[in-house]
Order: C-alpha cells, then structure tokens, then sequence
C-alpha cells in the first residue's frame, strides 16, 4: 500500500491519522495544504472533486488517498477505518460536519454485523485512545452491535431515525427487517445517556407505485412504535423535513419539497404519543 | 386615577343618550367572568372562569380559561383557551401546545395562553357591523408561551411570545415565535447590551427572561391601506405590541416577517417625535372596517416603565429606560404616522402635568372603538372602565368593586363592550341615567356642608392669579 | 484573512458587474474574470469550472464556480452572450485567478449579444462604493 495524506496545517484530526499510521509502520506522504502540499492538493482536488466531500465549512480534513488501490477516505472516522479494516468497514463511516472534539458521521446500522469487532475497535480507538465525543446514528439496524457501545460506553450522542410506523419500516428500508430488531434497538436507544429520536417526512414507493410522502397518520404510528418500544411518552423527538435536492435516491430528486409549515399537522399527530415532539425549522 | 379614601364603586356616571349602550364584560378579580349592564347590574357571572381576558361571542357565548399555571413555574400561563355557553358548559377547548410536568402538579397539557386569541370571522375579538366571530367552527389564532434559548438576544433561558393559529378539532396549523424574529426589531447596540444582561428576568420557573412580553394580538382585516394597494395591510396580517420593547408591528401572515413598525425608539423621525415615546402599551390594533376611524392604529400608551437602552438616571441600568407617570390613548394613521385623535390627562380635564398621573395605568388596559364613534377604555389598574365621546365628554364610567384577596386590587385586564343582541338570553335591560354627583355638595353622614359660618373681610387684600406661578410650570406654562 | 479595500488593487479600464466579475472591451469581444475583491474573498482557489467553448448565457447566468477550500462561489456573466474562448491553463494553474485576477486569471471571453448591457455596468468608484 502507498499513501498520500492531504492536511492543513494545525488539524488535530489530521495528526491523529498521522500517528496511527505511525504506530503502525505504514509509510506514506503528507501534503499539507496550506504550506508546501498546496500545489500538491490543487491537482489532487482537480482530479478527484467529485469524490470528495464538502460540508458547510468547505472542505473537511483529512483526506487519505491509497494511490495503489486508487481510493480516498475523507474524515477521521473514515480514515481510522480504512486503516484498521483495509475497506470493509466503509460503509460504517461517512464525511462528518462536526469539529473541535466531536466526530460524527458513524452509523451503527451502516455495515454488516459480522464486522463488528473492526467497528468497535474503531470507536475505541477514537474515543478511549484520542478522547474525541461521538455522535452515532442508526436505523434500528444491528441491534447487538448497538448493545455492546452502551455496554461500553462509547457514544456519547446517539441519534436514532426510526424511519417510520412497523408496517413501513421495511418498504422505506428497501429489505425485509425484523421488526423486532428495531424495536430492541428503540429500546436501547432510550437507555443511552444523551439520545434523540428523528423521523424524516420521506417520500415513499407505495404499493401503487406511486411515490407520496409519509402521512401524518404513519408519523403518528412510528410515534407510537417509540411509545411502545420505549415504555415512554416522553423522548426527545424531532420531525425532520425531507429535502430532494440533498438526495442520492433517483426516484425522489424530483419530488416537490414540503413547506416547513406543512410539519404541524405531523406534530399533532405524532404527540399522541410522544409529547415532546418538535419540528424542523425551515 | 389616584383615588381618595372613600369613592363609589359601580356605575357612576352614565347618560343613556350619549353612550353606546349594551353589555360589558369583564374579569371580576378572583371571582370570574362578570356580565354587567349599563347600570351595573350583573347579569351573569360565570363563576371562576379566568379571563386573559374574557371575551364574547353572539349568541351568549364567553371566552376564558379553566384556570392558570402554578406562578411558581409559569408566568401567566393560562391552561387553555375555552368557550363556554350562557350556562356554563364548555362547548370548545384547547389545551394541546405544550406537555407540562411542574413539580407537585398533575402531568398536563397546556395552551400556556396568555394575553390574547382571536377567533375568526371578526379581526379584534369586540363588535363590528357584519364581522360576527363564528362560534360552532372556524380557526382562533392564540396568543401563548414558550420557553427558548436564543444567544442572539441572551445567554439566559427565555420566555417566549409564539402565536399559533388552530382549527376548530384543535389542530396546530400555523406557528410564530417571536425570538426568530430579533434580527428584524431593529434594536440598537445599547439595547442590545442590556437585553443581553436582563432580559426582563422573572423569578417563575427558576427564572426566565419575558424579553418582549407581548400583551395583544389581533388581525388586520380589511382596510383601506390594503384596497389602495398597500401590501404591508393584507387583510390577514397580523399586529402585536410588545410592552417590555416598546414595539408596535405587523407581522405578514404568509411569511412571518416584520412588514410595519413604530418603536422601539421614538427620536428617529420627525412623525416618531411628534408622537412621542410610547411606553409600556396595551391592545394596539388597527380599528376594524366598519368603525369610525377605520384603518387607525388605537394604542392604550400606559406610560410607566419600560424599554431597553441607553443607561440615564431613571435607569442606571438601561433596563426600563423610558418612563412616564401618566397615560394615553392614542389613535394614529399607520401611513402618516399622525395623531388622528387622543385622549391624554389634558383631555380628561386634568391640569398637565402637576395633574397628569389621574390619568394614569402603569400596567395593563385597553381601548375599544364603538360604532357611534365613544371609546371604551380600560384604565386598568384602579379597575376603572369608562366610555367617552370623540369631544371627550365622559358618559359612562364603572369601578369594579372586586378587590381581590390574594392580591390586593380591583385591576381589569380589558373589558369589553358587546350588542344587547349578543346575549338573546335576556330582555333588553332598562337604562336609567346617572348623573354625575357634584362632588362639592356630596358628604358623608356627619360630615359638615361646605359654606363658612363666620367669613372675614380684610381691606387691601388682591384677586388670585391663575396657574402660572406652580412650584413647577404647568397648563400654558408647560405646553409652552 | 481577507484584505482591506484600499489593499486591494482595482484598475480603470475594465467594467465591473456587481456580482464581482469583471468585463473588459476588446474590439467585438468581451474578457471576463473576477475582480480582486472576489479572489480574496475566496482565498486560495483550488479549481475553476468553467463553461465550454460555444454555450450561450444570458446576463446575470451562472456560468461556472470557483472552489477554494472553504469555500464555492458561483461565477456570473457581466453580459449575455456566447463563450468562444475559456482560459485553459486555470486548469492546471487555477492560482493564477488569486495572483493575477486582471491578467492570467482571465476566464472567459465572450462574444456580447447586446451591447447596451455594456452601459449598464459599474465604473470602477460605482463597484468600490457597493463593496464599502
């Protein structure tokens, strides 16, 4: 394996990558930005823009580039991961927005469950070693995985987006779950010292093909489902907007958006069950 | 009014030929809604129905609140928003804006209304030719709290203005909240400084911040602005005041923007100084179509303290930096920013200023336009009600007798005046006049008629002048 | 760190658009960039999309993006019309647009399709005043 690391300069994230690499004999080169590696990372940028990810503050560090098997890993978590599992824990991972100590940008229910040991190694290694906060999101999905980080205290926000009510869940997932599963998940969940839930007003593929969005009626029952699996009616809970044009699915880019004002009635319905439900603001 | 030791409560002035005759509601201090005739005569009481305020509907219907949130966790933090027949059953209700756990009390929901609601089909919730409030459907708009964190104004925990608009089941479908809106006040840096530091912090709930307290809520309904093509008047707007900014404005219901203003400040235009500093002021509404002096902004300008700005010796903090000890009644053109009409201290008859707080509300009140062109005013904090003409001739006046026990004082929030024909229940009442009292020859039993018994006589004394020469200058002098 | 106007550099014979780009007459065509004010702004830019060679855009059109790396600004046409020349070399040298805005830094040239939109843009006090 050869590798270029792209910094800029004064990015403890960078440095944390840096040092595993260090500490585990990988070789590899550092262009930094914003001293000697900026004409170095003008060209990397050129060639690879579409694959590299901007959030709100532009250009998130580091990136890692492995020029043999010609992939980038963007982000700490990323990054750790890639180094720790050469690949297969990718889609536990994605580009975080949050800085100073947090990391975000880690899904439980992302990868496969057979990989969990890599995955917690991971967080283990960003947390307990480094000492960064972690932000984890799931979908209910691996439930067991989810059991061992509150066993071990590695999250210290979860966030989980309860998709919709039981008999959606698995049509907006787009494979069969159990809902048993998500349901144990909620559960856990719940238990975490810091937790919200969220459910974003998505549009569906209904059974006549059609796509409509969610109704207040399934917001109410994915409400209730949190009632349910949770044994209160009081979680934090937030009604999220759906926006087409931050999508990758197809089939919704073109999907009229939803005015922030049409929330409400989902407030309405989804309190019947969770009394301290909020909406997203425009 | 500064009262003295003895004075009638109830009706003491009424001229049958002048006023607007009908029945007034209000909220009888800890005792409930009370309906009274133009003589007093109390109609119906709808026994502990709180009223923030109370309001009626046709058909002898009145609005109130089953009760209020424990003051040790929630500042005027009405439960909910009720409709209540002529004999007392709750025939609309809504409670469900937010889920409360207060220590000690039952789990509950709340509206948290506080203030104001209007009920659609009528745009200030008071009578209006052909605006009836409908009372078996359509939407209310309410006006309620919510405690937020906004660093833009302060680090502290606020207490929110939101206005919500619900259907008649008691679906939430539109929602404003105030503290989104701070960019577009158009405080100065002063102002800012100490809204920062104190946002008016009240001790409920471990304290928070009641940094606008908005004290009214009503729509704009037609008006002439909006025919001419004036967009900041669409008839569904809506005007608010807030008493602790001083600010009057127009919220434009389909984006929520602030779309007209007076205040904060009140030095910046030429039209602004004119009107003066408008302080602490209640129930600003635009006078409905239908009404004389339609299209006018009618503001009760309590006077008081209130305001956010720059430190003086009234407030060495900047925090209720503007102050007067008298109050007005103002009906200003929202285009021109006019004076059209006012009844101040000086139109009451008092010598300004020595004279000018007997005029005087610190807190709460209001001012309704009735349709032969009398105002009906609310000088709340001595619980009295009074009804005068445009040439200021009063013709109606009632001091609630209701004193309360656990807080000392016969205050009315705002009363009401409705139409016979709102309450089909009852039998035209008969108005008997009253005249007012000459106060020189009134005595009570024992005390002794004015008339001396023995007058001396000095040779070389002179005749008096008038009041030009006061310890401080006063009537023409201070005018001047 | 952004620069102070009256560090920044803004020559007389060009006209400015409000959205930043820059227009200067040669002949019958027109040269675009953006102005020293807006490379500054963007720091060290590290891409510059262009349009291709034959497109037509209208006044006030988005025709490209310049990328640092904090930040992505859309690019806008000073004038309608259509592009018969891109600079090239900012592919390879996209600093260029951040050393020499007025010169190297060029993007496009344009062939105007209505002269008048000429008059309707900034003198160099004009552009100045709306950036104070």
């Amino acid at each position: 394996m050869s590798f270029t690391i792209y910094t800029a300069t004064g990015c403890t994230r960078c440095k944390i990558i840096k040092q595993l690499m260090h500490e585990r004999g990988i070789a590899f080169e550092e262009q930094d930005m914003k001293a000697e590696g900026k004409e170095a990372f003008q060209k990397f940028y050129a060639a690879n823009r579409k694959a590299i990810f901007r959030g709100p503050d532009g250009v998130e560090f580091p990136l890692l580039h492995d020029t043999e098997a010609g992939n980038i890993h963007q982000g700490i978590g990323a990054c750790v991961a890639y180094l720790y599992g050469g690949g297969k824990l990718d889609s536990f991972f994605s580009v975080g927005t949050l800085h100073k100590e947090w990391v975000d940008g880690i899904h439980v229910s992302g990868g496969n469950s057979e990989d969990a040991k890599g995955f917690l190694e991971v967080l283990r290694y960003i947390k307990k070693t480094n000492n960064m906060k972690l932000q984890l999101d799931t979908n209910g999905l691996n439930s067991a995985i989810l059991e061992q980080i509150l066993a071990e205290g590695l999250a210290d926000v979860i966030i989980m987006n309860v998709l919709g009510p039981k008999e959606l869940y698995s049509q907006i997932l787009g494979k069969e779950v159990d809902t048993a599963e998500i349901e144990k998940s909620l559960s856990l969940v719940s238990k975490f010292p810091e937790y919200k839930f969220q459910t974003t007003v998505t549009p569906v593929v209904r059974g006549d093909g059609e796509i409509r969005y969610l109704t207040t009626k399934e917001v109410g029952g994915a409400a209730k489902l949190i009632a349910e699996a949770t044994g209160s009616m009081k979680n934090p809970y937030l009604i999220k907007l759906f926006k087409p044009k931050e999508c990758r699915d197809e089939r919704f880019k073109d999907i009229e958006a939803m005015a922030a004002d049409a929330l409400l009635p989902y407030r309405t319905a989804a309190r019947a069950h969770q009394v301290f439900v909020e909406i997203e603001k425009a | 009014m500064s009262y003295p030791t003895v004075y009638p409560t109830g009706v003491t002035v009424y001229n049958p030929q002048k006023a607007w005759n009908g029945f007034t509601i209000f909220q009888a201090r800890e005792v409930g809604a009370m309906l009274i005739d133009m003589n007093g005569t109390e109609v119906n009481l709808w026994q502990g129905l709180h009223g923030f305020p109370n309001k009626m509907l046709p058909g002898g219907y009145v609005f109130g609140h089953l009760g209020e949130r424990n003051n040790n966790f929630g500042m005027q933090d009405q439960t909910d928003l009720v409709q209540v027949d002529w004999e007392g059953n709750v025939v609309w209700k809504f409670n469900q804006y937010e889920f409360i756990e207060d220590p000690g009390e039952e789990p509950q929901w709340m509206a948290r209304q506080h203030h104001d609601y209007q009920r659609q089909g009528n745009p200030v919730g008071y009578y209006v030719p052909g605006m009836e409030p409908l009372v078996d459907k359509g939407n209310t708009l309410i006006l309620c709290h919510k405690n937020v964190r906004n660093p833009k104004i302060s680090d502290k925990l606020l207490l929110d203005d939101v206005i919500i608009e619900v259907d008649w089941e008691g679906n939430i479908v539109w929602e404003w909240a105030c503290n989104e809106h701070f960019d577009e006040f158009g405080f100065d840096e002063a102002a800012k400084n100490i809204l920062c530091r104190d946002p008016n912090m009240r001790s409920s709930g471990g304290g928070m911040g009641d940094w606008m307290h908005i004290n009214s809520m009503s729509v704009l309904g037609p008006n002439r602005f909006y025919d001419a093509g004036d967009e900041r008047f669409n008839p569904e707007n809506i005007i608010i005041d807030g008493r602790e900014t001083n600010i009057i404005c127009i919220i434009e219901k389909k984006t929520g923007k602030i779309v007209w203003q007076l205040g904060p400040n009140y030095d910046s235009s030429e039209e602004l100084k004119k009107i003066g500093w408008i302080i602490g002021q209640h129930h600003a509404h635009m006078i409905p179509k239908g009404l004389p002096g339609e299209g006018n902004i009618l503001i009760f300008d309590n006077g008081g303290w209130a305001g956010y700005g720059a430190p003086n010796p009234a407030s060495p903090t900047g925090a209720k930096n503007a102050r007067r000890d008298y109050s007005r009644v103002l009906e200003i053109d929202p285009t021109t920013l006019k004076i059209v009409w006012q009844y101040t201290p000086a139109e009451a008859g008092f010598l300004m200023p020595t004279d000018a707080e007997r005029f005087y509300s610190p807190y709460i009140s209001s001012a309704q336009r009735l349709p032969n062109g009398n105002t009906l005013i609310t000088e709340g904090s001595d619980g009295r009600i009074f009804e005068v003409t445009a040439e200021y001739e009063l013709v109606w006046e009632y001091i609630s007798p209701y004193k309360g026990e656990k807080m000392p004082t016969n205050m009315v929030y705002r009363a009401y005046r409705l139409p016979y024909e709102w309450v089909p229940q009852l039998e035209r009442p008969v108005e008997t006049a009253i005249e007012p009292v000459d106060v020189t020859t009134f005595r009570m039993p024992g005390a002794a008629p004015m008339g001396a018994k023995k007058t001396t006589t000095i040779e070389g004394t002179r005749p008096y002048q008038g009041d030009r020469a006061l310890c401080v200058a006063a009537g023409d002098e201070a005018e001047e | 760190m952004t620069k102070a106007i009256t560090e920044l550099n803004f020559i007389d014979d060009i006209l400015y658009f409000h959205e930043h780009t820059w227009a200067k007459v040669e002949g019958d065509l027109v040269r675009v960039g953006i102005t020293d004010f807006a490379q500054d702004q963007l720091s060290n830019i590290i891409f510059v999309e262009l349009p291709n060679v034959g497109e037509t855009y209208r006044k006030g059109d988005e025709f490209g993006q310049a990328e640092s790396a904090k930040t992505v600004s859309a690019l806008y046409m000073p004038v309608s019309g259509e592009i018969v020349e891109i600079n090239e070399e900012l592919e390879e040298a996209p600093q260029n647009v951040n050393e020499d805005p007025y010169g190297t830094g060029w993007m496009i040239v344009v062939k105007p399709g209505n002269l008048v939109e000429l008059k309707e843009l900034l003198a160099k006090e004009d552009y100045l005043n709306q950036i104070k």
